[in-house]
Parts: C-alpha cells; structure tokens; sequence
C-alpha cells in the first residue's frame, strides 16, 4: 500500500534518510528530505503494470556470510554487512581496468592503465569467491576483460569452480582475432554478454563514441562458429536508443539461436555517464516501448518480477521460437510440435502431482517430493543457466515431455531488463536484498548498485 | 529407466478405485497453461493415471521447471 516507507540517500551527500514511496498521477516517486541539502523526489516507476500487483512471494534464502562488521550503517558498511538479507547468485569479477574504448558514458571509469593483475592473483580470488559466495555464476569484467592476455585461462580456472561463467565484453577483440571465440568456447566459456547499443552507428557514436556496428556483427558471427552463445546487452538512453528496440529485437531474432537474448540495463547516473536525472528509463517505460515497437510481439503482460533480486530491479520474459521465428511466450503454450489440436485432446490429469495412488501395489508412502520452491538463488542460477548457456542442437525425437524440454534448450529466447540504481534512485530495501555482488579487492562481496555508486558530483562512495 | 514413458508398463496394476486392469492410453499433462499428450498407463473406467516417481521426479520436474522459471 502507498505510501510506502523505506530508506533512501541524499544524491550530494549520500546519506541514508527515511523515504517514502508516494504514488502520484501514475508514477511512482521515491521521496526523501536531508537536513542539509533539501528535498529529493525520483519517479521510480511509471504504471502499467501497477507497483502494487509487481510482486512476487519467494522464499527467502539462508543469510549470506558477511565480511563487514557494521557500524556506520547502509551503505557504507557494505561488503557485505550483516544487514544484508540476501545471498549472492551472480558475482562479478572484474579482471582488468584498462579499456580498448573511452565511452562517454561508463560506470566502471575504466581507462587507458597499463598493466594487468596476474592470472595467479585472479585465481586466488576466484577461490575466495568460490569459499564466500558458494557456485554462482561468475561474471567476468573490466575495464574490457579481453584485453587480458590470460583470458582462457582464467575461463579454464573458473569453469573449474562455478557452474557459469560469462564474460563481459564489448566484442571488438573478438571481431579482430577470430581465434579468440573458438580458445574460449574451448576454455568452457559458458555466454557472451555483448556491449550492443543498438543497430545504428549513430547510437554506437553517441554512447561509445565509435562506428562499431559492423566490429559487433563480427564478434557475433565468431561467436557463432565458435558455438558460444550471446546476450545482446544495451545500455538504453533516453532519447538516444530507446527508439531503436523493435529493431534490436528483429535484429538478435534473426541471430538466435546463437543470440538467446536481449537484457536491456536503462542508464543510470553513476560514474561518467553524463545523465541528467530527469530522463529516466523505468521498467514500465520499457515494457511500454517494447510492445509499441515490437508491434505487439512483447507485451507488458509477458513481463514477470524476478525471483532473486528485488521485485523493483528488474523484469523477465522468456519465449519459445517456432520454425519461423516467431515468438511463444513460455507457459502460455507447449511448443507447437508437442501441442495436440482441441479436436484430439485426450483426457487431461488436472496436475502434475496427482492424488495419492489408491493401488494395491502402492502401499508404500510415496517418496518424499523435493520442495515445490527451491531456494530463489538456485533456482535463478539455474535459470540463467538454461536460458543463456550455448543451446545443444535440438533434437527432434522423443514424447512430448522430451520435446519440450528439448526446445526449451535450444528454442528459448529471453528478454530482461535490469533497473540499476544511483544516487537518485537508491532504496535500501532493495539494496540489502540484491544478489547480483561485484568482488572488492581484497576480500569483500557487494551489490553491484553500492559498489559503483558515486554521488552528484561523481564522487564513488565505494569503487577506488 | 522409467521416465521413459514407452518403458512404463501397465501391467500388473490394478484401479483401487474400479477394481479393473490399467491400460496404455493417451492422457494430456497440463501445467501453467501448458499440455502436453503422452501415453501412460490409466484406468480405463474413471481415468487415474499412474505416473511413476522416476518420471515425476525427472523429466516432469524439469519441465515444471522450464515453465516455472527464476
């Protein structure tokens, strides 16, 4: 119910005060009032679907081990302090400061430094990664983590540790060397999450300052000989990209299955990305874009609140592909193939899980089921797992169950969107409950929207 | 292995319900608006279907899985 009470911080000073979630005219805000530099009010979500049916139940996970002790209180304790209520399902690593790009925007900073840590120094932290945070997905950054010349391996190491393991990239060292997507495929990469801005130079110039379109149709196309599977991944600005997503979506369809999907991350201001407040991309915005440009091929109504990370963080829809390429959203329908015509329907068991059996032979108690609801942070690895890792060439025989499962693999398509915080937007409840953690050297675990938070001025609270 | 569903035989079980034999025939699996048609071994009379452990704990947990999502 609005208003809803919460914690968020002053955008100069970055301290924590009490806020209110107040609706208004349809639109969200997230209100607050420092003693020392006024009042703040952000619009953090814009209507339909409505914030107030945008939940989901979830069990929560066993605390996460925390390495900070406290004291100065959310979010300057982070690292992880024992307010924190959520373990991690995604770390991420980020393996190198220097870049082969200077974006105009960037939340990392990343730049022009010369040297790289050794591969030995990596693998101790990928083992203390691995002792902390348990088997996450790994998420290899920078900085542009292919400039590393250890790369495979480093894959090769944490592919021995972690169920998954994604690398970060903007793709032109892949484009350039060809043999580089087949040493990582080899090194058991498990996705490419590619730097894609949109299909224009235009918008490749604005946001990194570079004609890059054809570099990322390269990378992509190595990618798919080397059978490694790719996220298309772009930043959307306001007035920049945001009309350009029907034709991301036309484009990344036309590349499945080796693109398996779209995970959009609206700008935020943090770092040097130079972004005025006031245009922001919330996820209803999204989602309302999407279905215009898409013509009705996405809906709101396929969007689903995550089951990890905070129900304000981001949305999902998965997708099967049929023959023609034509999106399915999943659980509306089993894959055409599996389907019988109404005509010829047998008769339906209500459920997967039928009453206990009255035969004779079954006097035993039935086996113990495993809990309907897993952990949310294994069933989310599991997930991601499912929907972005290289899909096995489908095969077509097998009954219906098969088949579907089958497709699932090699058919699905996903379309995310991650609502990253900054200095204007930063709600505590969500940050204490985040799952996505960035490694601090030496040894700390911390939400990614703490760990690159910067106040107005462009001050890091956190990142060194 | 039982998950395979031409592997899972009806003989030998018997109705609790009706009293007479299972037999092999189509029955349609639905769950989160999806169906999917699969023989198994079912009472011809009212129709309870026996569906082995393996094969609820397998492939049909995978594909609530698939379905349920993150």
């Amino acid at each position: 119910m609005m208003p809803r009470p919460t914690r968020a911080l002053c955008p100069v000073c970055l301290a924590a005060l009490p806020a209110l979630l107040k609706a208004e005219g349809g639109a969200v805000r997230l209100e607050r009032s420092c003693p020392e530099h006024g009042n703040f009010s952000e619009i953090i979500w814009e209507g339909p679907p409505n914030l107030e049916s945008w939940t989901r139940p979830r069990a929560m996970p066993e605390p996460a081990p925390f390495q900070t002790a406290g004291g100065r209180g959310c979010p300057r304790d982070c690292g992880r302090c024992p307010q924190h209520r959520q373990r991690a399902c995604t770390v991420l690593v980020e393996i190198t400061r220097r870049c082969n790009l200077r974006c105009p925007v960037c939340f990392a900073s990343s730049g022009r430094e010369e040297t790289f840590p050794p591969a030995t120094e990596i693998f101790a932290h990928l083992d203390w990664i691995r002792d902390q945070a348990g088997p996450v997905v790994l998420q290899l950054s920078g900085g542009e983590p292919t400039l590393h010349p250890d790369l495979p391996d480093i894959v090769r190491r944490a592919r021995d540790l972690f169920p998954a393991v994604q690398l970060n990239t903007n793709g032109l060292l892949l484009a350039r060397d060809q043999s580089l997507a087949p040493r990582l495929a080899r090194a058991g990469l498990s996705w490419i999450f590619l730097q894609f801005d949109g299909t224009r130079d235009e918008i490749h110039r604005a946001l990194r300052g570079a004609d890059l379109q054809a570099a990322k149709e390269q990378a992509i196309a190595a990618c798919a000989l080397a059978g490694l599977a790719v996220v298309l991944v772009p930043t959307l600005a306001a007035g920049i990209n945001d009309d350009n997503l029907g034709d991301l979506l036309d484009f990344a369809l036309e590349r499945a299955p080796t693109v398996r999907g779209l995970h959009l991350q609206p700008m935020t201001a943090a770092g040097r990305n130079p972004f005025p407040p006031g245009r922001r991309l919330t996820l209803p915005r999204v989602l309302a874009a999407l279905a215009r440009q898409s013509k009705g091929r996405v809906l709101p109504e396929h969007a689903s609140p995550p089951g990890c990370e905070h129900e304000r963080c981001s949305f999902h829809c998965r997708y099967l592909l049929d023959r023609e390429g034509r999106l399915h959203p999943l659980g509306e329908s089993a894959c055409c193939s599996a389907c019988a015509s109404p005509a010829e329907a047998p008769p339906t068991a209500s459920s997967f899980y039928l009453p206990a059996p009255s035969f004779p032979e079954a006097a035993s108690a039935p086996p113990d089921l495993p809990a309907p609801d897993d952990a949310p942070t294994e069933r989310a690895i599991a997930s991601v797992i499912r929907n972005w890792q290289s899909a096995p060439p489908e095969e077509e025989e097998g009954d219906a169950l098969t088949r579907f499962i089958n497709s699932a693999r090699s058919r699905t398509f996903s379309i995310t969107c991650m609502a990253f915080q900054d200095a204007w937007t930063a709600d505590l409840e969500r940050l204490q409950n985040c799952c996505v953690h960035v490694f601090a050297p030496p040894a700390r675990l911390m939400p990614f929207c703490s760990y690159n938070l910067t106040n107005a001025q462009g001050e890091a609270l956190h990142r060194i | 292995m039982k998950d395979d569903l031409s592997e899972i035989t009806a003989k030998g079980w018997v109705c609790g319900k009706c009293g007479l034999p299972l037999e092999r025939g189509p029955v349609s699996i639905t769950y989160m608006k999806s169906s999917f048609p699969v023989d198994l071994p079912r009472c011809p009379c009212c129709g309870v279907t026996f569906i082995p452990p393996e094969l609820a704990l397998g492939k049909m947990r995978e594909v609530e899985k698939i379905l349920e999502d993150k």
